[in-house]
């Protein structure tokens, strides 16, 4: 078949006006043709990209166990080895060293606070937590009074009515303010029909 | 995740892909790249005419499929999916950069693997047909090139990638009609273009005249 002919029989079918035909032959046309692929590699940076990104699927977290956290050994047949016994008496010896370390340097800070400098402090904590308390009970009585109100004001058929209209104005404005976003993410306000 | 030849991924479907790539093989991520790199590829060049951005935009989109895999619906078309994402990187990269000056003149004219060298295959035909061959692939391809680019974008994912109209619609964010009428006038502008460049036949009127 010469180049010619598809082509050919494409715009007989526009000429034509033949919808369907037009649309196969067209797409038989550039069926022949092909598509340019991306430069060799494409797929490895990509994946790279995706790596250094940290957005490749993450295989979802397996069940957990009941009591996962513990050890999974068995100690008694670890023990018998010299060497864990040795890094056991180690760790051992490290752990008293710090925690002996740590005791003398909190010694003197330690010293600073005296009973009274507790209790003084317990007593401002309590202090704080009922201001806290009394105040959120306040805003529950205002947020009660605010409902109050608002339910007595709803009564009226003309405040239910402006609210109705107050609120199919608001979704009115979000559907337009929406229809405008969709349009200009599209290609339509470029050309729009 | 064991390794997964690739062969083997090439049988699975693209739910089964989406599957093993949610439950995190990497092989099956790469599997999907693989897969769509050409289609999606093609496409945002076709929209955006440099081939370095192209492939900048096209793995932009593949990150942006890999981060939001796990809202895909699964009874959607995969592909529709990612040509929508395609589809809205590209748009953003053209809104930031200016949409009015899109253009596709220089692709196939002297690199190599256009549409022109694609058809200009002397292989398995003459050398009178083969030129003939050639022309007719860089007619069409300056054709497609000066389409607007949603005309442009709308031939592309039709009669190359083969989509549906609601698929476009769906890919483009465009009404149904809105992607019916582009297609009717690109094809116009498309047949207008070619008889002018002499591929309509020898007397009378021009297509769509």
């Amino acid at each position: 078949m010469k180049p010619r002919d598809p082509v050919a029989r494409w715009l007989a079918a526009e000429r034509a006006a033949s919808e369907a035909e037009a649309e196969a032959a067209l797409a038989a046309l550039l069926a022949d043709l092909d598509q340019p692929a991306p430069p060799a590699g494409f797929a490895a940076r990509v994946m790279r990209r995706a790596a250094e990104d940290g957005v490749l699927p993450v295989a979802a977290a397996a069940p957990a166990r009941w009591r996962s956290w513990s050890p999974r050994v068995s100690w008694p047949q670890v023990m018998r080895s010299t060497w864990a016994r040795a890094a056991a008496v180690l760790l051992l010896l490290t752990s008293g060293l710090t925690v002996a370390l740590a005791l003398g340097a909190l010694q003197p800070l330690l010293a600073g606070f005296s009973s009274g400098d507790l209790v003084a402090g317990l007593a401002d904590l309590a202090t704080a937590v009922g201001a806290a308390v009394t105040g959120l009970a306040e805003a529950v009585e205002y947020f009660a009074a605010l409902r109050r109100a608002i339910a007595l004001a709803l009564g009226s058929p003309v405040v239910a009515l402006a609210l109705g209209l107050c609120l199919a104005l608001a979704a009115g404005g979000f559907r337009l303010l929406h229809d405008i976003l969709q349009r200009e993410r599209s290609w339509s306000y470029v050309d729009p029909i | 995740m064991a390794p997964t030849a690739l062969s083997t991924l090439a049988t699975l479907t693209d739910a089964e892909l989406v599957a093993r790539a949610l439950a995190g093989s990497e092989d099956a991520c790469r599997g999907l790249v693989l897969r769509f790199e050409r289609p999606v590829y093609a496409l945002i060049l076709r929209m955006v005419g440099d081939p370095s951005t192209a492939e900048d935009l096209a793995q932009e989109a593949f990150i942006k499929a890999f981060r939001n895999l796990a809202s895909y619906d699964r009874e959607r078309k995969l592909a529709s999916w990612l040509f929508k994402i395609a589809h809205n990187t590209t748009l953003d990269h053209l809104r930031r950069g200016g949409l009015a000056t899109v253009a596709l003149e220089a692709s196939g004219e002297d690199e190599g693997g256009g549409l022109a060298d694609v058809l200009a295959d002397t292989s398995t035909e003459g050398p009178a047909a083969a030129a003939e061959r050639h022309d007719l692939a860089r007619a069409l391809e300056r054709a497609i090139a000066g389409l607007r680019p949603e005309y442009r974008e709308a031939v592309v994912l039709r009669y190359v990638e083969g989509l549906s109209y609601d698929e476009i619609a769906e890919a483009t964010g465009l009404p149904l009609g809105t992607v019916k009428t582009f297609l009717h006038r690109a094809r116009k502008a498309l047949a207008v273009t070619l008889t002018a460049a002499g591929w309509g036949p020898e007397t009378g009127s021009p297509p769509g005249s």
